[in-house]
């Protein structure tokens, strides 16, 4: 057996080092910015050039075998709790995604944060997340990664709230507290349900262990549950039904979405690798990392916890496209754009195509990232204005943001042969043939038609805010390059990344005329889920109805935005409830304030007052006047005085002797 | 562009999110268009950026172009 190389083994740094590093600037390096921010930058470069090495050896050798290494972290005689780094194929992918997007912010935040008095404190935040999410990504089990899940909810808190002396700020953050606690409950309570019925499985072996070579993890785990009869496939549903409030909050997934759009009140870098790209990809990651308990006990992909999955993913992904149609907060139609985009990803988990949904995760995080970035070099260029009502034209002031925002736009939009076409034209087919319960079929339309909204309102936040005449009072300017060279760089994944979805000489095939019978790729052929890949033939159709469906939003958005088709006031004037529903945000946030006011509120008071007050309050009362009132009688009896002592032994003997002369002894 | 319930978009935060750059060197008295001059800093930083991108891009593309060979574990 080969031992593993150096790049493995010296693994663990990747995530130790950000760590170090945020430590460092906390303790002490804080008061030089530059020096906090040479760290920050510089731990981060250490992640990403590690993180590239470590795809490059997958992908020269695809029969290296996963490596992993573990310590103890808690030990008792019937179980074993360990902490350690594992690095596989998927890993690999997420590893480039977070330290490519955390590199080219960090980079991005110099800029953009110069003069704030916070600048260190923000890079130390963002160092403490990024080893945080390291740590998610590289976690050996479900206990380790809900360690790390806690820790980036601390760091989205901290930076949401940065600028905590803004009440909406400090508002948004509480907010994303707690909902997120929300699904967190559930997550915890999921793994512990799963623990219950596997606990006498892993005898001695890593509790709840991801992959173990000899099947002492997840996969084993089902299996031996169901042999010895404590895991039927309905509790298993049950279970991931449950553990699935932890990503459904975390991925801003219907209903505990509520929370990302507020969050915007954070700095746009952390819009950008937070609430973009990274950590609320992580509910995403943990549905693929944890796969098998989504699957059915046998492995199949026709389960109730996938069909949760791609139901909750393809109404989220609907709803959220409707509401990003009427915002006019730049930084929020983007937001919105990310909830939708979230739940095309577990569409395409939920449907089974796990390759799929994991690419859109891939191809997602570099053209959001760019289009937050962009939306943040544009509220830095008008000195602070959010509201594309009050932009326009910018486009000729701001010509490099202009065009990597309009490269983000037609990568989201799925117009070939920009990223986000292959890997959203792959979840839409997956959707297609989608046949597991009632309305299955539905889910295929659902997400066509996602599509299309999603091209209209990416357009129309590209038209309001680049084109035509500039309607504000701000003095419109190009930001440094510092902050446009990220950009840049996104921009090239943006086109091309999703090119690692195709086949060079399929495509030569279809050219040609011939029908490749099935389509391999580099991406599906390095990340998949089972033990052997799965290639499908090309779907043209579906190819053809996504592009065009794409291509008619954006004529749409390019008809009512710069042409004066007036669709959008006639809507407004005519459909004014739908508007309204549709601006309101579906009425969420009122519904759960209505839910606290008139429900929990009331109930939690007049259970307060029935068993607190009541009960709990009267109970105490009555010991403390039992207390007196027993002493109020017994201090006349102790009076300290030995004649009174002696003449009551005297009464009590007489009073004795009296009842046994009444009634003797022995009948 | 308005809304027509007339109502105050009530999602628009009451301080925008401008970074400081907006009451700093880049900010009111920057020209329209100009982009400013950088500090050492920010050139070793565009640097930084301009490597990753060639890192990125030689990396992508070894792994576009690499024999088409599938992977023998899969994903657990």
């Amino acid at each position: 057996m080969n031992e593993p190389s150096a790049i493995f083994t010296s693994s663990p740094w990747i995530v130790a080092v950000p760590f170090l590093v945020g430590a460092l600037i906390i303790l002490g390096v804080r008061h030089s910015k530059t020096l906090s921010m040479l760290l920050s930058v510089g731990a981060v470069t250490y992640g990403f050039i590690h993180s590239l090495l470590i795809l490059q050896a997958f992908v020269q050798s695809p029969k290296l075998a996963p490596y992993q290494v573990n310590c103890d972290w808690f030990l008792s005689s019937s179980f074993k709790l360990s902490m350690g780094v594992m690095v596989d194929h998927l890993a690999a992918v997420m590893l480039i995604v977070v330290t490519t997007v955390s590199l080219l912010v960090q980079i991005y935040t110099h800029g953009y944060m110069r003069e704030d008095p916070g600048y260190s404190r923000f890079y130390a935040y963002l160092s403490l997340f990024t080893g945080s999410m390291l740590g998610l990504v590289v976690s050996t089990n479900l206990f380790e990664m809900y360690f790390f899940w806690e820790l980036v909810g601390v760091c989205s808190y901290f930076l949401i709230g940065f600028w905590w002396y803004k009440v909406s700020a400090a508002e948004a953050c509480l907010k994303a507290f707690i909902v997120n606690r929300i699904g967190d409950f559930g997550f915890l309570v999921g793994i512990l349900l799963f623990l219950s019925a596997t606990y006498g499985f892993w005898q001695g072996h890593t509790l709840l262990a991801f992959s173990d070579p000899g099947n002492f993890d997840l996969t084993g785990a089902i299996r031996w549950a169901v042999q010895h009869g404590s895991l039927t496939p309905e509790f298993l549903t049950i279970i991931s039904v449950v553990l699935f409030l932890g990503p459904m909050a975390k991925s801003a997934q219907a209903p505990l979405h509520v929370w990302l759009p507020d969050a915007m009140e954070g700095p746009t870098p952390i819009s950008a690798l937070i609430h973009a790209a990274t950590m609320v990809a992580a509910g995403v990651y943990l549905v693929a990392r944890a796969y098998p308990l989504w699957l059915t006990p046998d492995g199949s992909t026709h389960s109730g916890g996938l069909a949760v999955v791609a139901w909750v993913g393809g109404l989220t992904a609907f709803m959220a496209a409707t509401i990003a149609l009427s915002q006019f907060d730049i930084k929020r139609a983007l937001a919105w754009s990310t909830v939708s985009q979230l739940g095309y990803m577990f569409v395409g988990l939920g449907t089974g195509a796990y390759t799929a949904g994991m690419f859109h995760l891939f191809n997602h995080a570099f053209f959001k990232a760019m289009l937050f970035l962009c939306s943040g070099a544009v509220i830095h260029g008008l000195q602070g204005e959010q509201d594309m009502r009050q932009m326009g034209g910018l486009g000729k002031k701001m010509p490099v943001t202009a065009a990597c925002f309009l490269i983000g736009t037609i990568s989201i939009s799925g117009v070939p042969p920009f990223s986000g076409f292959f890997s959203k034209d792959e979840i839409i087919g997956s959707a297609n043939l989608f046949s597991f319960g009632p309305f299955a079929s539905l889910l295929g339309p659902l997400t066509t038609l996602t599509a299309f909204l999603t091209a209209f309102y990416m357009f129309r936040m590209f038209f309001l805010t680049f084109t035509g005449k500039y309607r504000g009072s701000a003095h419109p300017h190009e930001s440094s390059w510092v902050m446009l060279m990220p950009l840049v760089v996104f921009a090239v994944p943006s086109i091309c990344s999703g090119w690692l979805g195709t086949n060079i000489e399929a495509l030569r095939q279809l050219l040609a005329g011939a029908t490749p019978t099935a389509w391999p790729n580099p991406f599906m052929a390095f990340l998949f889920f089972g033990p052997e890949a799965e290639f499908e033939p090309l779907n043209a159709s579906v190819m053809l109805t996504s592009t065009a469906v794409s291509l008619s939003g954006i004529v749409l958005a390019f008809l009512v935005y710069t042409r004066g088709l007036s669709i959008n006031t006639w809507c407004q004037d005519n459909l004014k409830p739908l508007y309204n529903f549709s601006f309101n945000k579906w009425y969420f946030d009122e519904l759960y304030l209505a839910l606290v006011n008139k429900l929990i509120l009331p109930a939690y008071r007049f259970i307060w007052s029935l068993v607190d007050q009541f009960v709990v309050d009267n109970l105490v009362n009555f010991s403390g006047f039992a207390t007196i009132g027993t002493g109020e009688v017994l201090r006349y009896t102790e009076n300290g005085r030995g004649q009174f002592y002696a003449l009551v032994i005297f009464g009590a003997v007489v009073a004795l002797s009296l009842y046994y002369y009444v009634k003797p002894l022995v009948p | 562009m308005s809304d027509p319930n007339g109502n105050k978009q009530k999602e628009a935060p009451e301080h925008a999110d401008h970074g400081s750059g907006g009451h700093g060197d880049q900010g009111h008295d920057a020209a329209a268009g100009i982009i400013p001059e950088s500090s050492w800093q920010d050139k070793l930083l565009i640097l930084g950026a301009v490597l990753s991108l060639a890192a990125l891009m030689y990396f992508g593309v070894n792994w576009a172009i690499a024999p088409l060979e599938v992977n023998q574990h899969g994903s657990m």
